[in-house]
């Protein structure tokens, strides 16, 4: 068996970590873990397999043109200001594809990387992230009563921490098997690492991170075999907490913002400036929108920040509640195609790990939304891959880079599978022994 | 095996069972949102529609207040009387503010303001806050290079008048602030319309996509005087010096050009400079030419023959028996000099200034209905309708009036019991000196608008008297100059036309004594006026009678102005003449 011979590659949870990762994506396909199949014999090989075909062209498609329709509505709301600050009505789109561009870098890297690198280095880069929140309080920029960001705003570790601690618990989880659901193993863990996450997180005080982590990394948790009983008492804790830490906190801002929002969700005149604006921009779009670049609400101010946390907004009154539906649809076609590669993944790590980040790009922008239309608080959380922003359009990209890196992983392994099938038929008329005794060596 | 089938691990097995709630969890949520997006758009009862409404108004355009350069004011010769100095009042939106840092140095250097108190105001967030007012165009151009969104400059206009004091009265001044902005009196009163052009209280679109609205405030219209700068400043030193020669405590002098009713000069003592209103003192303010009323004495004798012989109630040739007194409606008229003059002729009248004759043309030839539609003729006891603003319409009571009296005829005859204005005075004797026609009198010429320029054409009000009238009062006129006076208002070279009146000042309880108006009216060539001149001293001091005050002031600015209006002396006229020349100018 493929486990007594090859035991170097089997770690802890049981399953297999491949012997090396793609290095050169333009060699024919690596061998999966079990397969362990010589270089040479892969070149010999006629029908090769390239590193396009092994990425989830789905998901490519559907991040791609969320992509486009997110540099064409930072472009419609930001070159009347781009124009009278800078001259150039395309600044800010430019820096938009800047950012798109370091973003796709990263999610290359990610993938040439191999997820199963990452989850090795998950200890270090959660502690990494501790580190980066630490300094950001002590050291931090202030900026709207908040200390969010490092080295003039460029960076902003609150968007780190949340994809560090989806790799983590993915690796956590995964490594925990069935002990999930104990106590001792599983939820006090939990709980104490989500505790210092997220309070870290809260000091900022940035909240929307906060229910973005917990959120994402109790679900997370249900996922992995969590102890059902266990997560209702978790849920309840978190709930009372919640409502603690934004009632009784001395956290005034959240604690206002809050209580407007609970007014206006009946009624919409009593909302927070913001969300009503963004009211008026639905209002003016009607069904099918003012048309692209027509928007009024993103002239001088009207709606605040129209080109990051506001562009559902502005979407919704150049496109109408059509547009805004499509791209509603265009985020549920990810979920699904995200969670059909959790699906298809045997390896627990890497289906936690594209559960939890397609499960961390939807919160994030279900709860933007969500915003936009008075049904949740105020709070600045970006709308993924439309937005404009350096690090969440970084972030983001890099986590669709994990997700199509565990895609690749299950593609490559598909299509190893079926090539053997194909060619031990091959390989026998062929006469190739070698290719048999291979093969018959990895059942 | 596990390459082949996807070894299911048990944590792999959970995942798969459990992932449908999650995804059951996320349809309902999103439901949720495309459901309130699609409520968003539901039928909006009609107080929320109103407010967001508002709300639109509010975000999508501003309430300007969009004040035009108000037009400039040139005398004939084009030379600036008005202008407008431009200043900006600078204040900053403070929520558009990209880089505070840099705003704060740069405004506090440029505007020299405190930089902590800048720095608030930027750092502010408030949608404006005013940050400096009467910014000179300079400042202002530094501030404009800086090209950032945030700055609001809006132009404050003032007004300044290069001339100073010149003309000060004729022109009026501006006041006020923001919408009180306009112009009072004379002309800045009378073509407030004209000059402020269009200042628009309007909803400007802050919409990049749109343009704004082509209808952009519209510049004032600039106007061309019949002023003549150095006319005027040659009537005013001349005036300034007659009221201190003389001891006047106040006076006027007008120049016209009989022909059109251009008015060429207006001077009144004191005079005003409109860069330093007297604000507190209404009087000062006016226009004395136009708006100060006073008894004509003796000049009205004029108007009193001339209706009297275009009536034909005499002809040149009528002679009367002046007896020294003469009784009217149960007053007793007496010459200036209480002497009676025995047998004289019409034109004895005027050259004498004979108050019972010219009331016995009233009286006896002329009768009340003539003589008072001949004065209301000549456009006493109405305004000139001349383009300036605060102008009095005189006194001059009709029979008809309950205060009218058979008296009144007999003293209104030598231009007792009435009142006029002097630009009324003038304008009747121009009626005289161009043959008969009253014109309607004016000091704008020229409107200028934009590319367009307006001539304003002299406004012909009626014929008063006929041509051989007016020639024959004319030289009655000429003989009251070349003969009653010595010489005091002749201009060698040329015949002069005019008449003296030397007016006592109503008061309530009779005439004071010893105090009186002199006036000079009269024009010049006699048979051909280019200009006519009205010089009126009050209360002068060194002499009671016009002949001596007023005529040698006529004389001294009658002098100076045919130097500078170049008008050819008789003699050079008839020469022209005579070699086939400007026959025109000389009337047969």
């Amino acid at each position: 068996m493929a486990e007594q011979t090859h035991p170097q590659f089997i770690d802890e949870t049981g399953t297999a970590s491949p012997p090396a990762p793609v290095r050169k994506p333009r060699s024919t396909a690596p061998a999966p873990a079990f397969d362990a199949l010589p270089r040479t014999m892969s070149r010999q090989n006629e029908r090769t397999q390239s590193f396009l075909q092994t990425l989830d062209k789905p998901l490519m498609a559907v991040s791609g043109l969320l992509l486009a329709i997110g540099l064409m509505m930072v472009y419609s709301t930001t070159f009347d200001w781009s124009y009278s600050e800078w001259g150039n009505p395309a600044q800010k789109v430019l820096e938009q594809a800047r950012n798109v561009g370091v973003g796709l870098v990263g999610l290359a890297i990610v993938i040439v990387f191999d997820y199963r690198r990452i989850r090795r280095l998950s200890v270090v880069i959660l502690l990494g992230t501790i580190a980066a929140l630490i300094a950001v309080l002590l050291f931090g920029d202030d900026v709207f009563n908040a200390r969010r960001s490092l080295i003039g705003g460029s960076l902003q570790p609150g968007e780190l921490a949340e994809l560090a601690m989806i790799i983590y618990m993915a690796a956590w989880l995964s490594s925990k098997n069935t002990r999930v659901k104990s106590l001792t193993y599983g939820l006090l863990p939990f709980a104490a690492l989500l505790g210092i996450i997220s309070g870290l997180v809260v000091l900022q005080p940035d909240i929307s991170t906060a229910v973005i982590i917990v959120g994402v990394s109790g679900v997370m948790f249900f996922l992995a075999g969590a102890d059902l009983i266990q997560i209702g008492v978790i849920a309840g804790i978190a709930g009372i907490m919640g409502l603690l830490v934004v009632f009784g906190g001395g956290l005034g801002y959240a604690e206002n913002r809050v209580g407007t929002f609970l007014d206006s969700i009946t009624d919409i005149t009593r909302a927070d400036y913001q969300v009503f604006q963004a009211y008026v921009a639905f209002a003016n779009g009607g069904w099918t929108g003012v048309g692209l670049g027509l928007s009024q609400q993103k002239f001088n101010n009207a709606l605040p920040a129209p080109h990051t946390d506001s562009i559902f907004a502005i979407i919704g009154e150049e496109f109408g509640i059509l547009g805004a539906a499509f791209v509603v649809l265009l985020y549920a076609i990810f979920v699904a195609r995200g969670f059909t590669i959790a699906r298809r993944t045997p390896d627990p790590f890497g289906a936690l790990l594209a559960a939890g980040v397609t499960l961390w790009i939807i919160s994030k922008a279900l709860l933007n939304i969500a915003v936009m239309l008075a049904l949740v608080p105020p709070t600045g959380i970006a709308l993924p891959f439309i937005s404009f922003g350096g690090s969440s359009m970084v972030t983001v990209l890099v986590g669709v880079g994990l997700i199509l890196s565990v895609q690749r992983a299950n593609n490559v392994r598909e299509f190893a599978a079926e090539r053997r099938g194909q060619r031990a038929s091959a390989d026998r008329s062929r006469g190739n022994g070698r290719t048999r005794l291979s093969s018959t060596g990895g059942r | 095996m596990a390459a082949q089938s996807e070894p299911a691990s048990l944590q792999q097995e959970t995942l798969r069972r459990r992932l449908p709630v999650v995804v059951a969890g996320l349809i309902v949520i999103s439901i949720a949102l495309v459901t309130r997006m699609v409520l968003f758009q539901a039928p909006r009862d009609p107080r929320l529609e109103a407010y967001l409404q508002a709300v639109r108004d509010a975000n999508y355009s501003s309430t300007q207040r969009q004040t035009s350069a108000r037009g400039i004011i040139y005398d004939r010769t084009g030379q600036r009387l008005a202008v407008n100095a431009l200043q900006y009042r600078v204040g900053i939106s403070a929520n558009l503010v990209s880089d505070p840092d840099f705003m704060v140095q740069q405004l506090s250097t440029i505007l020299n303001l405190d930089p902590l108190k800048v720095n608030e105001i930027v750092r502010s967030g408030v949608p404006y806050a005013l940050l400096a007012t009467n910014v000179d165009p300079q400042t202002y151009q530094q501030i404009a290079a800086l090209n950032s969104v945030a700055i609001v400059a809006e132009q404050i206009p003032r007004r300044y008048y290069p001339q100073g004091s010149l003309a000060g009265q004729i022109i009026g001044f501006v006041a006020g602030d923001g919408d009180t902005f306009r112009g009072y009196n004379g002309i800045e009163g009378y073509y407030e319309r004209e000059l402020a052009g269009r200042t628009r209280q309007a909803e400007i679109t802050i919409n990049p996509l749109e343009l704004p609205s082509d209808d952009a405030p519209e510049k004032g219209q600039d106007l061309v005087l019949t002023i003549d700068r150095d006319i005027q400043f040659l009537v005013e030193s001349t005036l300034a010096s007659a009221i201190e020669s003389s001891g006047a405590v106040s006076g006027n002098i007008i120049v016209m050009d009989p022909m059109t009713g251009d008015i060429l000069a207006m001077a009144s003592w004191p005079p005003l400079d409109p860069n330093n209103i007297p604000l507190n003192d209404e009087r000062l303010l006016r226009n004395p030419a136009i708006s100060d009323i006073y008894e004509p004495g003796s000049v009205m004798k004029v108007i009193t023959m001339a209706a009297a012989l275009q009536a034909g109630a005499i002809t040149p040739d009528w002679v009367y028996n002046d007896e020294g007194v003469y009784l009217v409606g149960g007053e007793e008229i007496r010459n200036w000099d209480g002497q009676a003059y025995g047998i004289v002729d019409a034109e004895t009248v005027i050259v004498e200034s004979l108050n019972i004759g010219a009331s016995k043309i009233a009286v006896e030839a002329l009768g009340r209905n003539a003589f008072y539609s001949y004065l209301t003729a000549f456009g006493f006891g109405s305004r000139t309708r001349v383009d300036l603003e605060g102008e009095q319409l005189g006194r001059l009571r009709i029979p008809g009036d309950e205060t009218w009296s058979e008296s009144d005829l007999g003293v209104n005859a030598f231009g007792q019991g009435m009142a006029v204005t002097p630009l009324q005075m003038l304008n009747a004797i121009n009626a005289i000196a161009n043959g008969g026609l009253l014109m309607q009198p004016r000091v704008v010429k020229q409107v200028i608008h934009g590319q367009e320029v307006t001539n304003i054409e002299p406004i012909f009000i009626r014929r008063v008297i006929s041509e051989e009238v007016a020639r024959q009062v004319t030289s009655m006129m000429v003989a009251a100059v070349e003969r009653g006076l010595d010489g005091r208002a002749s201009v060698e070279g040329y015949t002069v036309a005019g008449k003296t009146g030397t007016a006592e000042i109503p008061s309530p309880v009779g005439y004071v004594t010893g105090a009186t108006i002199a006036t000079f009216v009269g024009f010049l060539p006699a048979d051909a006026p280019q200009v006519s001149i009205l010089v009126k001293l009050d209360r002068p001091k060194t002499a009671i009678f016009a002949s001596q005050t007023a005529a040698p002031v006529f004389q001294a600015l009658a002098e100076r102005l045919v130097t500078y209006l170049e008008i050819p002396t008789d003699e050079d006229r008839r020469y022209l003449v005579a070699e086939g020349g400007i026959v025109g100018a000389l009337r047969p």
